[in-house]
């Protein structure tokens, strides 16, 4: 009897502990507690430093409460059903695909007009004009690739073609024996689909009025890409075992010649190594208009629970955390999101650069049929497909063939179209 | 027939030698890889051992860098609140259940069966509304309630050895004029012990490994588990397979312990409690 | 009399059952019949709008081909789990007559079952790693001719994830065999030496009949357990690499591709037909009194 009753009485005790909920503060003022979400379990010193920072600044915050989960956008959309998903968020990824939704779970920051003249590259979550969240860091998207590996190859530039690139590869894997290009099957694949505006604007739209999967179409393209170089031998032997880190280690080594990554990794990979300047970046191996182009995203973008009820303090927290006071931007090697921070490079290739931006920028209604037709195909996230394209270039006995699986899709769209006419 | 004997004895050991080595043999790469630094584990076979086997660094590193102490101290609660909590459950499910006839005690039954054999990670996105609505999202309770939701196992266990003892002793007690709970409380939870036993063992090493509950419930801050604390070494950037290594030596310890010290009781236990 | 014991039976029972029924209905059902609402619209997850679909999540698995393709990598579980029961089955036999070092090879059997999902996930996810330790042992042994990519190469990729759920699994049915061996009176084993039985004679007069309860528990636990496998996929490969398995693929299909909708009918179907499995299994095997 008292062990039930002690079990019963610590039960009560715990769910107590648990409604007890944080005190109000005045609105319009900042303090109180703070709970911020983010998709970085393992960044807890960092968060130390930027939530001593933040209550230095303002000190009458009393606690900023932390919470990660490393399968972020998953997590989070569970969590976004109900009201509490903390005061200050990453906004998940996947809702780029539902613009109108973001004002049902966002705070509004502010005009693109308006906002646009103090930060780079404010419209990762946009609807209506509306701003519903700012990156937290700019990345420069490319290949990084091992100079000296080309120069042993006898290539003077990176190809500026996907065929050119081919042609570089078997040159690098004959003379070299390094590999030419690390996938990164397990990590980076999703990186490609923010490269998509590289190979052609407004891709969404042309791929509703047509089929994605054709030739010449940006997904058709980099599909084909990673077919011809896997079926070419040109990656990593096992990918599906493959390693981030060692594949920066190989690069730095000279025994892979390049990976898609941002320029947010050079720092590192030139760390890995002595000499510093072999370590490059380059555009993407296509021409749009005749020109290279440098696609720039955010590794992650931030914003406000619209339900928060320490809005002021929210506020103020998200415009420390992505200024270079909090040094998150910095942690990443990324370039600043507040215009004014930026150096003369970096602000002389946003001003002058042939940029693309990662973040679609086609209408949302478009947008949404598109999410919605990918979603009935089964290709909404690029990093399936790619797998599966890999998989069919290395083990072509025991898959489909490749045009088949084009053949699929092709007439998997066409049926999903008219499925969302 | 010696001939004989002594083949089936060569046989015997032969294969317990088998599955033993089957079994140790990629904990042994673990083993020596967490004593390894991060260069020589890339550069050095999985077989081959460490330098140094003095190197705790990685151990260093994965308990408080990789939060294991607070893992620990969080398993380590969930742990007796949901094991404590199973056994009353799970005792009282089973003894009104085994000594009351009453209706809608097989839809009960059923039910148990029924939620049981779902995998709840389909039905995630309902809990995860519910338990928000309750303010339980981020506390350990979340958790601990979930365990004892819908757990038809302890409820089978405790059925099964309460089948085995007799009714008589029931009535005798009711006629020295003890109550139903005083029966429950001091004659037949008593005789339970064999089921109980195998419900520690069990609970504690389903709640031990669980990842998916804690990983969704309680995500914030010091309020990791060893399983979720393992999980998020596998950062999407930084793997060190070597701090990964040592995590997993870490993970095993207290369970190890567990095992070796209650052995005894748990074969017994699920000797007793087992059905023929 | 009669009366007031029933009323205090009553008061008992409510109070025995209350919590427990509470917490059963709350955190198993409630969310279940959820599930089933949602099974019946196209909701993305994230919409405050979950168009009403009717039946037609359902006839699009039940049409198309592609959902039910991936129930052939659940088979691979099916075997593991298969192979487990007669691995568990042949040790928890040997080690129940005399063995020396017998609480060493019983420590050493169980130990897997001890040791989280995730922590084997990772382990094995080194150890198949080409020129990782397995590579190593092949070598050792002289079967370098045997080495593949076993994780990379499709044919042998599933093969690798079922023999890490063998390797997880087969602890716990030895101990649950184990622990029904134990339960045979010891005057059985005397009868059978007096007779003159042999080794094979006491297995397959004494052990195996006494035992068949929780052979069946077994297998109906094996299914159960080959339909819903996910967690070894799930870490190891995330599904890549054609080793997705229905309920693998059932979580993706909500979370990655947004389709909640869809993934819920995919739950449904999937939850009638371990109950359908379950309950037929349960109709072959009942030849005794005991209900599982």
């Amino acid at each position: 009897m008292n062990k039930i009753k002690l079990l019963l009485a610590s039960i009560s005790l715990l769910s107590l502990a648990a409604c007890q909920s944080k005190p109000k503060v005045e609105e319009g003022k900042i303090g109180g507690t703070l709970t911020v979400v983010t998709s970085r379990p393992d960044a807890d010193e960092l968060f130390e430093d930027i939530e001593a920072g933040f209550k230095e600044k303002y000190p009458e915050v009393e606690d900023i409460i932390w919470e990660s989960s490393s399968d972020y956008d998953a997590d989070i959309m569970k969590r976004m059903n109900t009201k509490d998903y903390g005061d200050v968020l990453f906004v998940p990824f996947s809702m780029a695909g539902t613009p109108s939704e973001y004002e049902n779970y966002f705070y509004p920051l502010g005009k693109v007009e308006d906002l646009e003249k103090k930060y780079l590259d404010v419209t990762e979550a946009v609807y209506n004009d509306n701003v519903y969240g700012l990156p937290v860091s700019i990345n420069i998207l490319g290949f990084v690739y091992n100079e000296d590996v080309l120069k042993a190859a006898g290539i003077e530039s990176m190809p500026t073609s996907t065929d050119g690139l081919l042609t570089t590869c078997e040159q690098i894997e004959s003379k070299t024996g390094a590999t030419c290009f690390y996938t990164n099957y397990n990590t980076s694949l999703g990186v490609w689909a923010g490269a998509l505006s590289s190979y052609g604007e407004n891709y969404k739209e042309a791929a509703l009025n047509g089929n994605p999967f054709d030739e010449g179409q940006p997904i058709r393209e980099v599909m084909d890409l990673f077919y011809q170089l896997a079926a070419g031998g040109y990656i990593e032997e096992d990918p599906i075992t493959g390693d981030y880190n060692q594949s920066l280690q190989l690069l730095a080594d000279g025994k892979v010649a390049m990976i898609m990554r941002a320029s947010q990794d050079l720092a590192t990979i030139q760390a890995l190594n002595d000499s510093e300047d072999n370590i490059k970046l380059a555009p993407f191996p296509t021409t749009l208009n005749g020109t290279t182009s440098i696609p720039v995203g955010a590794p992650g973008v931030i914003g406000i629970n619209k339900n928060t009820d320490n809005l002021a303090t929210a506020q103020a927290f998200l415009e420390y955390f992505i200024s270079s006071e909090s040094g998150y931007a910095a942690d990443l090697d990324g370039v600043p999101v507040v215009i004014e921070e930026l150096n003369d490079d970096q602000r002389a290739l946003f001003e002058d650069g042939t940029i693309v931006k990662t973040a679609s920028t086609e209408d949302a209604a478009i947008q949404e049929r598109y999410s919605a037709v990918a979603g009935e195909v089964g290709i909404a996230r690029l990093t399936d497909v790619l797998q599966k394209v890999i998989n069919i270039g290395l083990y072509p006995e025991q898959n489909q063939s490749y045009d088949d699986y084009v053949k699929e899709l092709q007439t998997a769209w066409d049926q999903a179209l008219k499925n969302y006419e | 027939m010696i001939f004989k004997r002594l083949l089936l004895s060569i046989l015997k050991y032969f294969s317990l030698l088998i599955w033993t080595f089957i079994v140790f043999f990629p904990l042994l790469t673990v083993f020596f890889g967490s004593f390894k630094t991060y260069s020589e584990f890339m550069s050095t076979s999985g077989v081959t051992p460490p330098v140094n086997f003095f190197n705790f660094e990685n151990y260093y590193i994965a308990l408080t860098k990789g939060k294991m102490l607070t893992g620990f101290f969080n398993t380590f609660i969930l742990i007796l609140a949901g094991v404590s909590g199973s056994i009353f459950i799970g005792s009282m499910v089973a003894y009104v259940i085994s000594r009351f006839n009453f209706k809608g005690k097989k839809l009960i039954l059923f039910l148990y069966l029924f939620v049981s054999i779902i995998p709840m990670e389909v039905s995630q996105v309902s809990t995860f509304k519910i338990i928000t609505a309750l303010g339980l999202y981020n506390t350990r309770l979340a958790p601990i309630l979930l365990y004892l939701g819908a757990d038809v196992l302890m409820v089978y266990l405790y059925l099964q050895v309460l089948e085995k003892i007799p009714r008589e002793i029931d009535k005798a007690a009711m006629l020295e004029g003890a109550s139903y709970f005083q029966i429950y409380r001091k004659v037949i939870f008593p005789l339970l012990k064999p089921a109980t036993a195998s419900v520690i063992m069990l609970k504690v090493i389903s709640i031990y490994n669980d990842f998916y509950i804690p990983h969704l419930y309680m995500p914030g801050e010091n309020l990791n588990t060893i399983s979720t604390a393992l999980f998020n070494f596998m950062g999407p950037h930084r793997i060190e397979w070597n701090v990964i290594n040592a995590a997993i030596i870490l993970s095993l310890i207290p369970m190890l312990i567990f095992f070796l010290i209650l052995q005894k009781q748990i074969y017994t236990g699920l000797t007793a409690g087992s059905i023929k | 009399m009669n009366s007031s014991l029933h009323k205090k039976e009553r008061v008992l029972i409510g109070l025995f059952l209350f919590i427990p029924l509470l917490l059963l209905i709350t955190f198993g059902f409630l969310p279940l019949l959820e599930i089933i609402s949602y099974s019946f619209t196209s909701w993305n997850g994230i919409s405050t709008q979950k168009p009403w679909v009717g039946w037609d999540n359902y006839v699009k698995i039940l049409t198309a081909p592609k959902y039910f393709q991936v129930f052939i990598n659940n088979l691979y579980y099916f075997g593991s789990g298969l192979l487990q029961i007669l691995i568990a089955l042949y040790l928890a036999i040997i080690l129940s007559f005399k063995v020396k070092f017998k609480s060493f090879f019983k420590a050493s059997i169980v130990f897997p079952t001890l040791i989280s999902g995730v922590a084997i996930s990772m382990m094995f996810r080194l150890f198949y790693t080409p020129d990782g330790p397995f590579d190593t042992l092949l070598t050792a042994l002289g079967l370098e001719k045997m080495i593949h990519f076993w994780l990379g190469d499709p044919r042998y990729v599933n093969y690798t994830l079922a023999g890490i759920s063998l390797w997880r699994h087969t602890g716990l049915r030895f101990l649950m065999f184990y622990a029904a061996i134990q339960t045979i009176p010891k005057e059985y084993y005397q009868l059978a030496e007096i007779e003159g039985a042999t080794f094979i004679q006491k297995v397959r007069y004494i052990i195996l009949p006494n035992i068949h309860t929780i052979l069946k528990i077994n297998f109906i636990l094996l299914t159960v357990g080959a339909v819903t496998a996910f967690e070894i996929p799930m870490i190891i490969t995330n599904g890549s690499n054609g080793t997705t398995t229905f309920l693998l693929q059932t979580l993706k299909t909500a979370f990655e591709q947004k389709q909640l909708g869809l993934a819920a009918s995919m739950a449904v179907v999937m939850i009638i037909a371990l109950v359908l499995i379950t309950s037929l299994q349960k109709k072959l095997f009942r030849s005794d009194n005991h209900d599982f």
